[in-house]
Formats: C-alpha cells, sequence, structure tokens
C-alpha cells in the first residue's frame, strides 16, 4: 500500500498536476473540537464514525472533471475502497 | 409587430439548441447560457418590431446572448473580467463567419448524460437544453410535479458548472458506455413529439423531426454501434405513419385501421435499410427489437396481413432487454391478436394493478379485451378510466366511440 502510494504520488508529480496533498493518521488519532454557542467541547475520536474513513488527500490541478475522474481511477485507494472527486471552492 | 414576434419565435425554435449548446460548451455553464439566451430572445421581442427583423436572426440573438455573457463575467470580478476580455477576442474571431458557428449539440448532449450527472435527470436535462422544451412539458413526461423537475434541472446545471465536467464528445474508450443515456433521451423526445399527433401543441410541434434529426446526428457519428442504428430505424417506420394516425376529419384511427396508402413508403424503405445495417453489427438491443417489431407492422404494405406470432415473439426478446410497462402491455396487445382476448386477459392480469394506475395504454387495452370477451360492465369500467388518462381529445372520442 505504501508503496503503491508513492508510486501514484510520483506519477502525480511528474505529469506536473500535483499541487499538493497529504496521507493521514489513522482515525483512532483524531481529536474533534465543537464550539456551539462559544463553548468549547473537545472530544476524543473522529467527527463521523464512518465505515469509510478519510485517509488522505491530494490537490491536482486539472482542466475539468473528467482528467480529475482519470487520476482519481489511478489512485490506489480506489481499488482497496473509494477516491472522492471535489472542486476546489473558488475564492 | 406580428412579424417581428413570429421571426424571433421562429429563429429561436429552429436554433434555440444549436445556439445553446454552442455558448454553453465555450461558458461551460448551461445555467448562464440559458438565461443570456433567454435575455436576448426578449431583447428581440423588444427591438424588432421597431428596428426590423434583421437579416441573419441567428447571427443577431448569438450576438446579443454573448453580450450577456461577457456582461455578466465583468460584474462577477477582476479574475473573470480577464477571462472575459479573451473570449470577446475569441468570440470576435468567431464573429468573421457568425453563420458557421460549430454545431455542439452532440457534445451537450454527451455532458448531459455524464456519469456524474443524477440519472434521473439526464434525460430531462437534454431535452430541456437540446431541444428547448420548458420543465412543466418535461415535468409531465416523466410524472413527476413542475416545481420538482424544475429544481432538478437547476441542481444538475450548478453541478455541471462547479465540477467542471468537459464539454466534448467522449474518446472512443468511454463514448459507447454514455450513449445509452443519450438514445433514451432522443426517444423520449420523438416520444413527446409522437403523442401530440394533429401538430397542435406549439411547445411540441416539429420535436419528433428533431429527435429524428438528432437520431440521424447519433447513428452517423456513430456507425458501428447497432443501437444507434435501431433508434433511428425505429423512428423512422413510426414517422412513415404519421399522416395515416388521423383520418380527414381529425378523428383517431388505430394502427390496424390506418388507410397503407398514407403509410410513407419511401421513409419505412429508409429505416429498413438502416435495421439491415443494425442486424449485420449481430448486437441484438432493445432499439433494434423495437424497430423489428414496426418492420413486421410495415409489412402490411407488401401483405396486407400483419404476423402477429412474429410481434409476440419479438415482445418477448425485448422484454428480456428492457421490462419496461409499454413492452409489457403491448405483449399483451400482441398475445390478445395472436392467439385470442382471453390470452391477451391473462397477460394483463398478470402485470400488478398499483403500477398501471394512472397507465392508459393499459386500460385502453384492458376495455378492448374484456369487449371482445363480451364483459361489458367491465369492458365500459376500463374504458372510464382510459378515457380519464387521455389528454389527448381524438383518442378520448376513439375511447368513448368503444365504450358504447
Amino acid at each position: 500500500m505504501q508503496y503503491t502510494i508513492l508510486v501514484y504520488t510520483t506519477a502525480l508529480r511528474e505529469a506536473g498536476v500535483m499541487v499538493g496533498g497529504a496521507g493521514l493518521e489513522p482515525p483512532p488519532t483524531a481529536t474533534t473540537v465543537r464550539q456551539p454557542g462559544g463553548k468549547r467541547r473537545v472530544q476524543d475520536g473522529p467527527f463521523a464514525d464512518t465505515k469509510e474513513q478519510l485517509g488522505g488527500y491530494y490537490v491536482i490541478d486539472v482542466p475539468d472533471l473528467d482528467r480529475a475522474l482519470e487520476w482519481a481511477a489511478r489512485c490506489p485507494s480506489a481499488a482497496t475502497g473509494a477516491a472522492e472527486v471535489r472542486p476546489n471552492l473558488r475564492m | 409587430m406580428r412579424d417581428a414576434g413570429q421571426a424571433a419565435e421562429l429563429a429561436a425554435r429552429v436554433s434555440y439548441g444549436r445556439l445553446l449548446a454552442y455558448l454553453a460548451a465555450r461558458w461551460r455553464d448551461v445555467a448562464r447560457a440559458e438565461d443570456a439566451l433567454g435575455d436576448a430572445l426578449l431583447a428581440a421581442l423588444e427591438t424588432w418590431p421597431r428596428t426590423g427583423v434583421p437579416d441573419n436572426p441567428v447571427a443577431w440573438l448569438l450576438t446579443a446572448a454573448r453580450r450577456r455573457l461577457v456582461d455578466g463575467a465583468r460584474h462577477a470580478g477582476v479574475a473573470a473580467a480577464a477571462e472575459a476580455d479573451l473570449k470577446i477576442m475569441l468570440d470576435e474571431r468567431a464573429d468573421a463567419s457568425p453563420a458557421a458557428f460549430p454545431d455542439e449539440r452532440l457534445a451537450l448532449l454527451f455532458v448531459c448524460a455524464h456519469p456524474a450527472i443524477d440519472e434521473a435527470a439526464r434525460t430531462p436535462l437534454m431535452l430541456q437544453t437540446v431541444l428547448g422544451l420548458d420543465a412543466a412539458r418535461i415535468a409531465s413526461a416523466f410524472l413527476v410535479a413542475p416545481a420538482t423537475m424544475s429544481q432538478r434541472l437547476v441542481r444538475v446545471k450548478a453541478k455541471i458548472r462547479e465540477a467542471g465536467i468537459r464539454f466534448e464528445i467522449p474518446a472512443p474508450g468511454e463514448l459507447a458506455a454514455r450513449l445509452d443515456a443519450v438514445l433514451e433521451a432522443i426517444y423520449a423526445a420523438y416520444g413527446s413529439g409522437w403523442e401530440d399527433v394533429a401538430g397542435s401543441d406549439p411547445r411540441r410541434r416539429g420535436l419528433a423531426e428533431e429527435a429524428i434529426w438528432l437520431g440521424q446526428l447519433v447513428a452517423r457519428l456513430l456507425p458501428d454501434e447497432p443501437e444507434a442504428q435501431g433508434l433511428l430505424a425505429l423512428m423512422l417506420y413510426c414517422e412513415a405513419r404519421r399522416a395515416a394516425r388521423r383520418d380527414a376529419a381529425g378523428a383517431y384511427v388505430p394502427l390496424g385501421f390506418q388507410d397503407l396508402r398514407r403509410w410513407s413508403r419511401p421513409m419505412i424503405e429508409e429505416a429498413e435499410e438502416v435495421l439491415a445495417g443494425a442486424a449485420r453489427l449481430k448486437a441484438a438491443g432493445r432499439f433494434q427489437l423495437e424497430a423489428a417489431i414496426q418492420s413486421v407492422h410495415a409489412q402490411r404494405v407488401r401483405t396486407g396481413e400483419t404476423d402477429w406470432e412474429a410481434v409476440t415473439l419479438l415482445y418477448e426478446g425485448l422484454l428480456r432487454h428492457a421490462p419496461t410497462m409499454g413492452a409489457r402491455v403491448a405483449h399483451a396487445a400482441a398475445l390478445g391478436e395472436a392467439r385470442d382476448a382471453e390470452a391477451g386477459l391473462a397477460a394483463l392480469d398478470a402485470i400488478p394493478p398499483d403500477e398501471v394506475a394512472t397507465y392508459q395504454p393499459y386500460w385502453a387495452l384492458r376495455g378492448h379485451v374484456l369487449k371482445a370477451l363480451g364483459r361489458a360492465a367491465e369492458a365500459g369500467e376500463a374504458y372510464e378510466r382510459a378515457i380519464g388518462l387521455s389528454e389527448d381529445p381524438a383518442v378520448r372520442a376513439f375511447l368513448l366511440g368503444r365504450r358504447a
């Protein structure tokens, strides 16, 4: 897994589409903050206890969704779980 | 005054889809292209009565819509303004030959059929953008509330813009997979035009021809896709019978009683040729089977008879490929002709009643077979339900006559 991620990241870099990203430590390492009405509550664990967990993300620069989907399909996590594609908010 | 209005309506009707597809492809934004084109049409209705109809109404509309898009982009901010300036430059170059702007309708069709688009919204979106149907009409064709349909369409247009779906005809590898949705939409458009036999509904006038045009375009682009050929053949067979579906007085004429001299032989021949070409590709499919059924009906021109056994057999094949309600009811009708009314009724009884509560053809056929079996009271009830579900007055009048 580690190795295929490395190969994939290299491919993104060599294609010149890689902008950034990070792999994340697993959910048990998460700490969640909520501050409703100004009152801070800190809790151990991820904010959503779901079967599928965010393992990391890539920021890539491609002209359209179709190109992004091509790259997402090649991501090793697409074979073992899922790769979700979202546009960046335009700011 | 009226002439200018008519000219604007004509320009919009003939070229709406083409203008919209071009603008949407250039700006990658269907919703804004629609707004701009709508504004341009309003401007035409205001301006043309005063200034006269321009020599090239379509080019006028295109220029007006483009200006709206550029102005809108300028207002949206600095970054967008630079983009807008670039677009103006490109557009001015295109202005050299305004009549020859590229036809992006097929690309737009494939955008609408993109896997990232909600499946339920694909056909409605194509009907609205490429063929210019309004949301209320699409909603009634898809049996949902107009407000629901409008919301659904707004949502998918936002998705196209925000997700950045590519405005291109897909590469050969992906093209086949997206073709199904495109063919479905074209057939739905044809169906909508087909219902309006008399041509009395201005929103649907010419829709059948538009659908056939789109079918021809797709069939030409994909000569090795048997289903694209099959759909074209199917539409041509049906269109060949258009003139025979009403008599001189405008009364509804069922298929079995149509005047064969009013069937278009050239169109039937063209359909036969297209279907034969599809068959050579040796991959059966829903549209080819439906076309084959119409081909059997078309044989009546030569033989004077209908081979109902062949029709029944083809419907059985069709039910394996696409078990739609239309196919189930039509299969029951074919059984009723090939065997007897009892067999037709048994096939109708096998359909769960809650699925046909508002399906007009089911009740019309049910009335027909019950009447043939001498069960007059039940036949009357079925006909009454069918009459209540018929939009077309000619069909209502026919059913009233049958019930009596």
